[in-house]
């Protein structure tokens, strides 16, 4: 199957996610107008720009393992959102949650310190992602301290958030998301030909022409700008972008001009069955989605695991 | 000839050690140049200053008579490609398409960056490993595609780190047969090698004049010769603390360490 085969089957996944709440008049519409589509729009956003950031981030550390998260990101935006829910709790700010605006900061603040090092002349690749871990341990740790002295009913909502959420979504932050997801997604896939020269090494990417510290500078802050806003709606959704672009790669090859555009489609669809699955797995409740995408993600990571050995074996 | 790379008195320190030390070269266009000395002298290194992959700690680069910080990174990628010791793209990509993609510096459509990496595929011999993902290639196959990802680059000079490493005898000489000829169109060539013998697979066979080596030491340029002078036996028996003799083999004439008596 082809690279359109294959787009135009994850598409038909993605519009099924629709299909069981097909507006019958009266309430039925109101659901399905009302709540399925923007939620359905919402995880298509998400799961999209964190399956190209985490193709993104992979193809930029040259590591198999890197995540939307390993910039600090999702670190930064909990930490944000914390402080927002221990300090001013439930308030508002036009209109969105107090917290929403606290964790697209700090979600911004922290990588931007990652991307700052990332811009610092004698920097390798790999220093990037140990300062991004670093500071993700560091936001981490900051978090817990503020945990700690917050109050119950604080402590609670941080977890809730903490558990990546895709219901109460409305149109509001559908349209919140989509200018910023969209211009991550085009700044990141305007550097396709250079991420691509990428796939040969750094220094051979510079030999070639690549400006290397300018991508890096522009794809981490254009995937730090898409994540933060996702993490900041939604809360953290785990394991969207470390599977996504692994199933494209193995499905399809790593060619940069496949797997980019594609972890971004298939991150979309990949994200909306999960949703599915996370409203219809328990009668007369819903799952958090982040415990699907986790639990159908890591199985399938260690199933990956397990086949790429299959095959070097050969 | 006029000068295409030039290298006036650069320096380089690191933790405080002295990786190289008022280095002069000049590499004309369409001249092919050696650089042979022992591990640590400082010959990589000084292809990655050249390269603008290291900044240096004193003296200038030059390239076509412009400093090499004027230049932009495509402009520069135009002059110069890399071949570095270990070409190492550990993904299933194929080869073409890998290829490709050094041809960042041209501004062309992604098929017609297919299409030249392609020909460059068939030049070297190796257009049967086009769909085949890279990460299934032999250490020899490999070198092989990564020198033709440097005529896909279609840069005026190749710099070489040791072009035939992990290659047996066979295709060590092929990739010196394919250097020379791209030599012959008139790419100029600046080769970091141990093995000097190899240099005679430049000029077999051709009336070319022979390559120019330059000998480095502890980060300094400790001689420069053309190819096939006499005295080189006693330049290099200095610079590697053997003993060289020239040896005929057959028609022709090479630099082996020997015991001395």
């Amino acid at each position: 199957m082809n690279a359109r085969a294959w787009s135009a089957l994850v598409l038909a996944l993605a519009v099924l996610g629709l299909a069981p709440w097909l507006p019958a008049g009266g309430w039925d519409e109101f659901v399905f107008w009302q709540l399925r589509v923007p939620r359905t729009l919402m995880a298509f956003l998400v799961g999209a720009t964190m399956g190209l950031a985490g193709a993104v981030y992979q193809s930029l550390f040259a590591n198999p393992l890197a995540t939307p998260d390993t910039l600090g990101t999702t670190a930064g935006a909990a930490l944000g959102a914390l402080a927002a829910l221990v300090l001013f709790g439930q308030q508002q700010w036009v209109g969105l949650p107090l917290a929403v605006a606290f964790a697209f900061a700090g979600a911004l603040l922290v990588t931007a310190i990652v991307v700052t090092i990332a811009l610092h002349g004698r920097a390798r690749i790999n220093d990037v992602l140990l300062a991004g871990i670093a500071i993700s341990l560091a936001a981490g740790a900051l978090a817990s301290g503020l945990q700690f002295t917050a109050d119950l009913m604080s402590t609670f909502q941080a977890v809730r958030w903490s558990l990546g959420n895709l219901a109460q979504v409305g149109y509001q932050k559908v349209l919140l998301l989509a200018p910023l997801a969209a211009a991550a997604a085009a700044l990141m896939l305007r550097n396709l030909r250079a991420l691509a020269a990428l796939a040969a090494g750094e220094e051979q990417a510079h030999a070639q022409g690549v400006d290397v510290r300018r991508v890096r500078g522009l794809t981490l802050g254009a995937g730090a700008l898409g994540v933060g806003a996702c993490v900041a709606l939604c809360g953290p959704i785990a394991f969207v972008g470390l599977i996504v672009p692994h199933l494209v790669r193995l499905a399809l090859g790593a060619s940069r001009r496949v797997l980019l555009p594609l972890a971004w489609l298939w991150g979309g669809a990949f994200l909306v069955v999960c949703d599915v699955v996370s409203r219809v797995v328990l009668p007369q409740r819903e799952l958090p989605v982040g415990v699907i995408t986790a639990a159908l993600g890591a199985p399938l990571l260690v199933w990956l695991i397990a086949h790429q050995g299959r095959r070097r074996q050969r | 000839m006029s000068t295409l790379l030039a290298a006036r008195g650069l320096s380089l320190t690191r933790g405080g050690a002295r990786i190289l030390d008022a280095v002069d070269l000049e590499v004309g266009a369409g001249e092919a140049v050696a650089i042979v000395g022992p591990s640590g002298a400082g010959k990589s290194s000084l292809a990655r200053c050249l390269l603008g992959l290291i900044a240096p700690s004193g003296g200038r680069i030059e390239i076509d008579g412009r400093p090499l910080n004027q230049l932009t990174a495509r402009r520069r990628a135009g002059y110069l490609a890399w071949l570095p010791q270990l070409p190492s793209p550990g993904e299933p990509i194929a080869v073409v398409e890998f290829l490709a993609a050094a041809r960042f510096r041209f501004d062309e459509p992604w098929a017609a960056s297919r299409a030249r990496a392609l020909e460059a595929l068939q030049a070297c011999g190796i257009g049967a490993l086009a769909e085949q993902a890279v990460d299934s290639l032999s250490g020899g196959e490999l070198q092989r595609v990564a020198l033709a990802g440097l005529m896909a680059q279609d840069a005026r000079a190749f710099v070489l780190d040791e072009p035939s490493n992990h290659l047996d005898p066979r295709r060590q000489r092929d990739t010196y047969r394919l250097l020379a000829e791209q030599w012959r169109a008139g790419r100029a060539l600046l080769i970091i090698t141990h093995d000097v013998n190899l240099l005679a697979e430049l000029v077999a066979g051709t009336g070319s004049p022979a390559p120019r080596v330059v000998g480095m030491r502890a980060g300094r340029v400790a001689f420069e010769r053309r190819f096939g002078e006499a005295a080189m036996a006693e330049d290099l028996s200095a610079l590697f603390g053997m003993h060289y003799r020239w040896v005929e083999v057959g028609a022709r004439a090479l630099l082996l360490p020997v015991e001395r008596g």
